[in-house]
């Protein structure tokens, strides 16, 4: 079981895409401002391949931010997430963590309809050039960062992406890469890299096998 | 017997499986019984104080072991415990 591809349909992350762009375009509008935090998530929900190497993302599931609100959560960023990976995750409106009732819920409801939550998707916006001033020359990309490396350990799920958004020429661009869980027993190990595969978009796969006119 | 419902993300402990059948009076010891059989469950849930770890939730059908007795929360034959992972996630700006 390696789980080292996500297969899904083209058109599968379109709902996500379109809320991380909504709000990014927002954080544009509202940069430089205590409201420019511009964060979209999701959990992808899916079945595995019996060949033990594929999983199969069928469905994105949104749910509820608790990481301002929930006293554990609170306590997990000021007790160890802050004083390990710095002093800009005391900031509530970074990353988020979904309401515990929420995951148990969607979990629920997922097996029902045989299948299982595989794991989450967030963004990850081009802060190093709309952050704000005091904030510039902060890198992010479709790589991991410590933190995401850190919570991809402790909750293991087996499915782990980012999508990375970056404005050029007045024009929005983005990456979706993938990742597994770091070893939980091993903890100077990496998070390995997921190949995502997609089907094709319909107009393509009518080019590949032909519409019957030759 | 209690069910526990594996999540994925412990699934490589059961090799794939995603319901389990084990045997205990509490929350305590269905981990135990789970770590006899799955080795590597207790490490998962519990913090090497024997606390459970904030990454991982519980529940008892539809309760959360942390709102009643915690690991000392009864499991009466027939219930299915539920082990949930955290869905959390962060870019550093």
């Amino acid at each position: 079981m390696t789980n080292s591809i996500a297969l899904m349909d083209w058109w599968m992350l379109t709902d996500f895409i379109d809320e991380t762009v909504y709000q990014y375009r927002t954080s544009l509008k509202t940069r430089g401002t205590e409201q420019h935090l511009p964060r979209s998530w999701g959990l992808l929900l899916g079945t595995f391949e019996e060949d033990g190497e594929a999983m199969r993302v069928k469905e994105v599931a949104f749910g509820t931010n608790v990481r301002e609100t929930d006293e554990t959560v609170r306590a997990e960023f000021d007790e160890v997430i802050v004083p390990c990976f710095g002093r800009p995750y005391a900031n509530g409106g970074r990353g988020f963590w979904c309401s515990n009732l929420d995951v148990l819920r969607i979990t629920r409801d997922a097996v029902a309809r045989g299948l299982e939550v595989l794991g989450s998707i967030h963004s990850h916006p081009d802060w190093h050039q709309i952050g704000p001033d005091h904030e510039r020359g902060q890198r992010l990309s479709q790589i991991p960062t410590a933190m995401d490396e850190y919570l991809f350990r402790n909750t293991g799920w087996p499915l782990n992406m980012i999508c990375y958004l970056e404005s050029r020429d007045n024009e929005i661009f983005h990456t979706l890469a993938a990742w597994g869980p770091p070893s939980f027993v091993d903890k100077d190990k990496g998070a390995d890299p997921i190949t995502i595969r997609y089907t094709l978009a319909r107009r393509a796969l009518k080019e590949v096998v032909g519409d019957g006119n030759g | 017997m209690v069910k526990v419902r594996v999540p994925t993300a412990m699934r490589p402990l059961t090799e794939g499986t995603a319901e389990v059948t084990v045997e205990g009076a509490t929350v305590r010891d269905i981990i135990d019984s789970l770590e006899t059989g799955y080795p590597g469950f207790r490490e998962r849930l519990l913090s090497e104080e024997g606390t459970q770890r904030r990454f991982v939730n519980i529940y008892i059908d539809e309760d959360d072991v942390r709102y009643r007795e915690g690991l000392d929360t009864p499991t009466p034959s027939g219930v299915t415990l539920w082990l949930v992972p955290v869905v959390a996630g962060g870019s550093r700006p």
